[in-house]
C-alpha cells in the first residue's frame, strides 16, 4: 500500500470509518517506524496548533502490544463478552491502533459549553430540541473531536503565501456556499464579512 | 389477549403511517415555501454573526415591471457594500474582484430535497417567532459526522428564510443569519435602484475554466457532489462540492520554491487546512476549506491526489 493510502486510512481511523481491512493494514504497518514517527509529528503539530503544551513523545507501543497479546489469549467467554460482541472488539482495536501508532494521548476533550450561549440568547424549544438530536461526536484523536476556538487562543502565523491567497479562496468559497435559497442573502453576508475586516 | 394485541398493532401502524405522512407533508411544505419565497415581495434587515464577526444588512426584493425578480442588498455597518441580483444573477456589486466575478449566479437557488436527504434527516421544529412574524422551524439533522446540523426558520406567509443557525456537533452556535425586521408590504421602487458605486458585472461572464485539472479527490463524504466545474482562481485550480446545505472547496496551487508548512485554521464555521505536496510535476499547496468539521476537512486534504506529470 502506498504512503498516501496509509495516510488516508489513518484519517479514516480518526473518523471511526476505517474498514476492517484498513485497520489490519495499519496495525501491520505500525511496525514501520517511519509511519509511527509521522503520526507522532502530526500529533505534536496538532497540539501546537491548538495552543496546548506539547506532550513529551511517549511510545507506548511495546506496552500496548504486550496488552494485545494478553488480550488475544483464548479465554472462556465471560458474560460481558457476549454483550460487547463485534463492536467492543472494534472499539478496542481502534483505540489500540491509535495508541500504537502515535503513543497518542487519549483523553476526553474538554466538556464544551453545551448550547449555553445559544439557549441564553434565544431559548426557543426547537433549538433545545436540535441540541438533543445532534449525533454524539465520533471517537477521534484528542484535539480533533470538536471545533477549536482559534480566535480565542493561538493563531498560527500566516505565511505570505497564505495572506495573499486565502482571502480570495475564502471569498470564492463564500459565494457558492451556504443556503443559496435565502435569495443569496447568506452567501452575500458571508462574502461581505470578509470585506473591510 | 389477542384483541388487545390487535389494537396495539393497529395503533403502531397508525403511528408509523402518521409519522410518514408528517414527513411527506413537511417536504411538500418546504417545496411550497421555496417556490413562494424565491419570488416573494419583501423588505427587511438581517444580522449575520459568527464568533469573530457581526454585520447588519438590509434587503429589498420584488418582481419588477420587467417580470424579473430584483433583489438588492446593502451592508449597514462598516464600508458600504451593495449587491444587486436580478433573477438570482449578479448584476452589480460595490467591489468586484476575481472571486466575485467568478460567481455571478446562485448555484442552487432552491433546496434540492432529494439530494440533501442523503446527508440529513429533515424534522419539523415547531412554530417560532422571528422578526415579529410567525415562522416554522425545520431541523436538518446530519446523518454522519461529516456535516453540521442546521436549523432553518421559514416565514409562514412568504416562505422566505427568516433565520438559519449552523450548529456544531455539540449544539454550539457556529453561525447565525437572522432577520430582525421583515415586511411583505409594498415599498418605493427606488429602493431597488443601485447606486453609482455599484460596479456592473461584465455580461456573458464565464467561469474561468482551469486549463487542466491535475488533481483528484479520492474520497468524498456521502451526499457531496461537485457543484461547479474545475475553475482557475489566482493561479489555483479549484473546485467546490456540496451536499445541498454544506459545502467545501479544494484549491491546488503551484508553489515557487520557499519553505511552506501545513496549517490549520478555524474561521467561524469554516475549517481551513492546507499542506504542501511534492510531485513529479512540481511542488503544490493543497488547501481545503469549508463549513465542515475540521476532522472531515483534514481527511479531505489527505484525499487530494495529484496526477503525475501528464506530459510523460
Amino acid at each position: 500500500m502506498n504512503e498516501q493510502g496509509l495516510e488516508q486510512s489513518l484519517s479514516a481511523l480518526m473518523d471511526g470509518e476505517v474498514t476492517e481491512l484498513e485497520l489490519r493494514r495499519l496495525l501491520r504497518e505500525s511496525e514501520d517506524s517511519q509511519l509511527r514517527a509521522r503520526w507522532q509529528r502530526w500529533q505534536l503539530a496538532r497540539e501546537a496548533m491548538h495552543g496546548r503544551p506539547s506532550p513529551a513523545a511517549v511510545d507506548v507501543s511495546a506496552a500496548v502490544r504486550a496488552a494485545i497479546e494478553q488480550e488475544q489469549q483464548p479465554q472462556v467467554a465471560k458474560p460481558v463478552a457476549s454483550l460487547g460482541s463485534k463492536w467492543t472488539k472494534w472499539a478496542v482495536a481502534a483505540s489500540v491502533t491509535l495508541a500504537v501508532l502515535g503513543g497518542a494521548r487519549l483523553y476526553n476533550s474538554e466538556p464544551m459549553l453545551q448550547h449555553e450561549g445559544l439557549a441564553a440568547a434565544s431559548p426557543s424549544s426547537s433549538e433545545k430540541q436540535m441540541a438533543a438530536v445532534v449525533p454524539a461526536p465520533p471517537v477521534v484523536l484528542a484535539g480533533m473531536s470538536g471545533i477549536e476556538r482559534q480566535e480565542q487562543g493561538y493563531v498560527p502565523a500566516l505565511s505570505r503565501w497564505e495572506q495573499e491567497k486565502l482571502p480570495l479562496y475564502l471569498k470564492s468559497h463564500a459565494w457558492q456556499s451556504g443556503l443559496q435559497s435565502t435569495g443569496g442573502a447568506l452567501p452575500h453576508a458571508r462574502a461581505a464579512s470578509l470585506e473591510g475586516r | 389477549m389477542w384483541c388487545r394485541l390487535g389494537w396495539l398493532a393497529l395503533l403502531a401502524v397508525l403511528w408509523l403511517t402518521g409519522g410518514y405522512a408528517r414527513a411527506e407533508g413537511l417536504e411538500q411544505q418546504l417545496q411550497q415555501w421555496q417556490t413562494k419565497g424565491s419570488a416573494a415581495r419583501f423588505q427587511g434587515s438581517f444580522v449575520y454573526e459568527r464568533n469573530d464577526t457581526f454585520s447588519t444588512h438590509t434587503v429589498w426584493q420584488r418582481t419588477q415591471n420587467d417580470g424579473r425578480v430584483h433583489t438588492r442588498f446593502l451592508r449597514m455597518n462598516g464600508p458600504e457594500l451593495e449587491v444587486l441580483r436580478i433573477n438570482g444573477e449578479l448584476v452589480c456589486a460595490s467591489r468586484m474582484d476575481e472571486a466575485d466575478q467568478q460567481h455571478s449566479s446562485l448555484l442552487e437557488p432552491s433546496l434540492n430535497l432529494e439530494r440533501l436527504q442523503q446527508g440529513y434527516g429533515i424534522r419539523a421544529g415547531g412554530t417560532s417567532r422571528v422578526a415579529g412574524r410567525k415562522a416554522q422551524a425545520v431541523l436538518f439533522v446530519p446523518a454522519d459526522v461529516h456535516r453540521y446540523p442546521l436549523e432553518v426558520h421559514f416565514d409562514w406567509e412568504t416562505g422566505v428564510i427568516l433565520k438559519a443557525l449552523l450548529l456544531s456537533e455539540d449544539g454550539e452556535l457556529l453561525e447565525r443569519f437572522q432577520y430582525v425586521w421583515f415586511s411583505s408590504a409594498d415599498f418605493a421602487s427606488e429602493r431597488l435602484s443601485s447606486s453609482a458605486g455599484c460596479v456592473a458585472v461584465p455580461s456573458n461572464q464565464e467561469l474561468t475554466r482551469a486549463t487542466a485539472d491535475n488533481w483528484q479527490l479520492n474520497w468524498l463524504p456521502p451526499g457531496f457532489v461537485p457543484t461547479v466545474p474545475v475553475q482557475e482562481l489566482a493561479g489555483a485550480s479549484s473546485r467546490s462540492y456540496g451536499d445541498g446545505l454544506a459545502s467545501f472547496s479544494v484549491f491546488v496551487s503551484p508553489l515557487d520554491g520557499g519553505r511552506h508548512e501545513a496549517s490549520y485554521q478555524q474561521l467561524g464555521p469554516v475549517a481551513i487546512v492546507s499542506r504542501p505536496v511534492r510531485s513529479s510535476a512540481g511542488d503544490y499547496m493543497i488547501t481545503v476549506l469549508g463549513e465542515v468539521p475540521p476532522a472531515t476537512a483534514q481527511r479531505l486534504l489527505l484525499s487530494v491526489a495529484l496526477r503525475e506529470n501528464q506530459d510523460d
